[in-house]
Formats: C-alpha cells, sequence, structure tokens
C-alpha cells in the first residue's frame, strides 16, 4: 500500500519535472525566435540624467551599467580611464539599465561626454533584446549601432 | 522399471539475490564526503572573489563564509542530484539509496575538481589536451566563460565521461541493475540538466548574479 503510494508520488514528480523542462524549453523558444528592434541611440524612452556635451562625436560608447553590478562599476571605471587617452571623436556614456525608479546619476560620476541616461522602460532588455550588464554599445554619429563590446572584450575605440 | 529422471529446473531458477551492495562501508562515509567537500572548499574560496565579485563587494559575508555557504551548496546540490537518480530507479522498479547516492555524487564530484585543475594547467600549457579532458572550455579565452551554449557543455570531455561511467558503475551497485542501464540514465540526467543550463543562461544571462563574464 505505502509502496503503491511511494510510486505514485514519484511518477506524479517525474512528470511535473518533465513539464517544467518542457514549460522553460517552451519559453526559451519564444524568447530565441522573437524579433527585436535594431538600437539606436538615442531611444525616445530613455531620461536624459546628465545631458550630454554639446560636441558631436563620430562614435557614442554607450556603456549598460546597473547600479548593482559591482562589474559593470568596474568596466565604466577601466573604460573612462582609457577614454582619456582617445580623441574627441568619440564620447562615453552610460545607459543605467534594469533600474525601476529614477536613479541619482551620480551612481556613475560625472563628466561623462555622452551623457548618463536611464533606460526608463526597460528597452534595452524588451525591445533591443539586450541582456549583459557591463556590454558597451558603440553608436555611430546617424545613431546606428555600429557594434557592441563585450565585457571583458577590447576597449580601443575604431581606427579613424 | 525405472524410476523417470526428474531434470532440476535449475536454469530457470531466478538468480540468488546478492548480500549487499559493494558499496563504501557506512562508518567510512563522513570521510569520503568530508575530502571531496573540503577539496571544493578550498577551490570555492580561491574561485569566488573572481566569480562572485558582487556578492563580495556588497560586503554582507565575508569570503571564507560565502566559500563554505557554496560548499553547503555543493553538497545540498548532491542531495537533490541523488535524489533525482532515486526518483528515477523507482520508476524503473529498483531502489536507490539515498545517502549512498549522494556519497557517491559527492565523490565522483571529485573528477570535476580535477577537471577544474586541468584548467587551471591548460592556462600554461593551452592544447587539445587540456580540451579532450576537461572539455572545450579549456579553448575558451581566461575569464571569458563564452555563450551559454559554451557554458552549460564547455565541460563536456573525458573527465565528464569517467564521471557518469563512475556514478553509472555506484548506482548499478546500490540499485542491482545492469552498468549499461545505469550509464544510459546517468547520461540523459546529464544532457538533460545540461540543456536546461544552456536555456537558463540564456534567459537570465547578464543578471548580476551571473556577473559579466557571460557574452552573447
Amino acid at each position: 500500500m505505502a509502496s503503491g503510494i511511494v510510486t505514485k508520488i514519484n511518477r506524479i514528480a517525474l512528470l511535473l519535472a518533465l513539464a517544467l523542462f518542457v514549460a522553460l524549453g517552451a519559453f526559451w523558444w519564444r524568447e530565441r525566435t522573437r524579433d527585436y528592434e535594431t538600437p539606436r541611440w538615442p531611444a525616445a524612452s530613455f531620461a536624459t540624467l546628465v545631458p550630454p556635451a554639446d560636441a558631436m562625436p563620430t562614435e557614442r560608447w554607450i556603456v549598460a551599467v546597473n547600479p548593482g553590478c559591482a562589474q559593470c562599476v568596474a568596466r565604466l571605471a577601466e573604460l573612462r580611464r582609457r577614454s582619456e587617452a582617445w580623441t574627441a571623436d568619440a564620447a562615453l556614456g552610460v545607459l543605467l539599465v534594469d533600474v525601476k525608479r529614477r536613479p541619482d546619476s551620480l551612481v556613475v560620476g560625472a563628466g561623462l561626454d555622452a551623457g548618463v541616461w536611464w533606460d526608463s522602460l526597460g528597452a534595452w532588455r524588451s525591445r533591443w533584446g539586450h541582456r549583459v550588464y557591463g556590454e558597451t554599445m558603440v553608436f555611430g554619429p546617424d545613431g546606428a549601432l555600429v557594434r557592441v563590446i563585450a565585457p571583458a572584450g577590447e576597449v580601443a575605440p575604431a581606427a579613424r | 522399471m525405472r524410476e523417470p529422471v526428474v531434470l532440476e529446473d535449475w536454469d530457470v531458477e531466478e538468480p540468488p539475490p546478492r548480500e549487499r551492495p559493494a558499496f563504501w562501508p557506512v562508518w567510512f562515509w563522513p570521510v569520503l564526503v568530508w575530502m571531496p567537500l573540503d577539496a571544493w572548499h578550498e577551490r570555492l574560496a580561491r574561485d569566488l572573489p573572481r566569480l562572485a565579485p558582487d556578492a563580495l563587494a556588497r560586503g554582507q559575508l565575508s569570503p571564507e563564509a560565502l566559500a563554505w555557504l557554496a560548499t553547503a551548496w555543493v553538497l545540498v546540490a548532491a542531495l537533490a542530484e541523488a535524489g533525482v537518480y532515486g526518483m528515477l530507479w523507482t520508476a524503473r522498479g529498483a531502489r536507490l539509496p539515498l545517502a549512498a547516492a549522494t556519497v557517491a555524487v559527492v565523490q565522483t564530484g571529485v573528477l570535476e575538481l580535477i577537471a577544474l585543475r586541468v584548467l587551471d594547467f591548460g592556462r600554461a600549457v593551452p592544447g587539445p589536451v587540456a580540451a579532450l579532458l576537461a572539455g572545450a572550455r579549456a579553448l575558451a579565452p581566461q575569464g571569458q566563460a563564452g555563450a551559454a551554449l559554451a557554458v552549460a557543455f564547455g565541460g563536456a570531455g573525458l573527465l565528464a565521461l569517467a564521471r557518469c561511467a563512475l556514478f553509472a558503475a555506484f548506482q548499478a551497485s546500490l540499485a542491482r541493475r545492469r552498468w549499461r542501464e545505469a550509464f544510459a540514465i546517468t547520461c540523459g540526467v546529464w544532457l538533460v540538466s545540461h540543456v536546461a543550463q544552456w536555456w537558463l543562461l540564456e534567459l537570465f544571462m547578464g543578471r548580476s548574479v551571473f556577473g559579466s563574464s557571460i557574452t552573447r
């Protein structure tokens, strides 16, 4: 009798595990086959926390930063350090992502030529399909996305 | 008249049950669990500052405490893994003792530690041998895990295969079934769990819990 109950519970547990696996796969497939927008800078939904400098740079280097991600902050610091050697045709900026309430721009410090922006509606994740904190999106003068640099990728500006 | 010869029906009889599964004696289990866990702790204490800097930066836990917490998680994961195999064996009409199976999971986990050690050597001497033993992750640049698929299946090497084979041998012994059956179950569970890992990483990557080592 007890053995029968155990067998039944075991069968239900295995079926649940199978259902969970199938549901996960379906969700993954839906996410993977979804069409995302091609990023353009700046998106209308982004709120400006610190306006960019007046000079129009050739490239805007926008780092996706979540204030709770220590690696992002470290990456931004590294980019700031290196950007001091860049010429005026590339400007560094920050897009604060996955932050529900309007953040203080000081969380990333001052002196960013491409400004500090807040992704208030979560467009970076939901509309662009981006997910990696600390990535750097390089936008051209027309606002088109030129390339995306991984958090540990090489950070030298494009050959000019 | 001669008595008819009655042949004994010995060839259709059930084979006699084995006295007890060939496994380590119970009194030795704490040692068998402690030694690998201690090795895991040493490894985690070394690697966690690199793998989870966010958790340490928040300052809620000391690196040592975080390493012990992660080591406890290794034990919990082993228990869960043994439970899953127990369920699968129950569905197949056999019984897998949970405690002994947990000890076996922890024991065979040593092979993953060896694979990580191979990766350490592989950094100094990169080559196909390291990849053959520890999986394609040995060829990834240091500090870069790569895409979710690479993270999930990057550890598929000879040592992972050996782990499956050895754990299957333990299971076959404990459940009193054939090794081939146990090996098929183990490989199936490995495949399904790594596919699930791949999907989960793709869905959640970039979130701070995974750090920023995972890139698209």
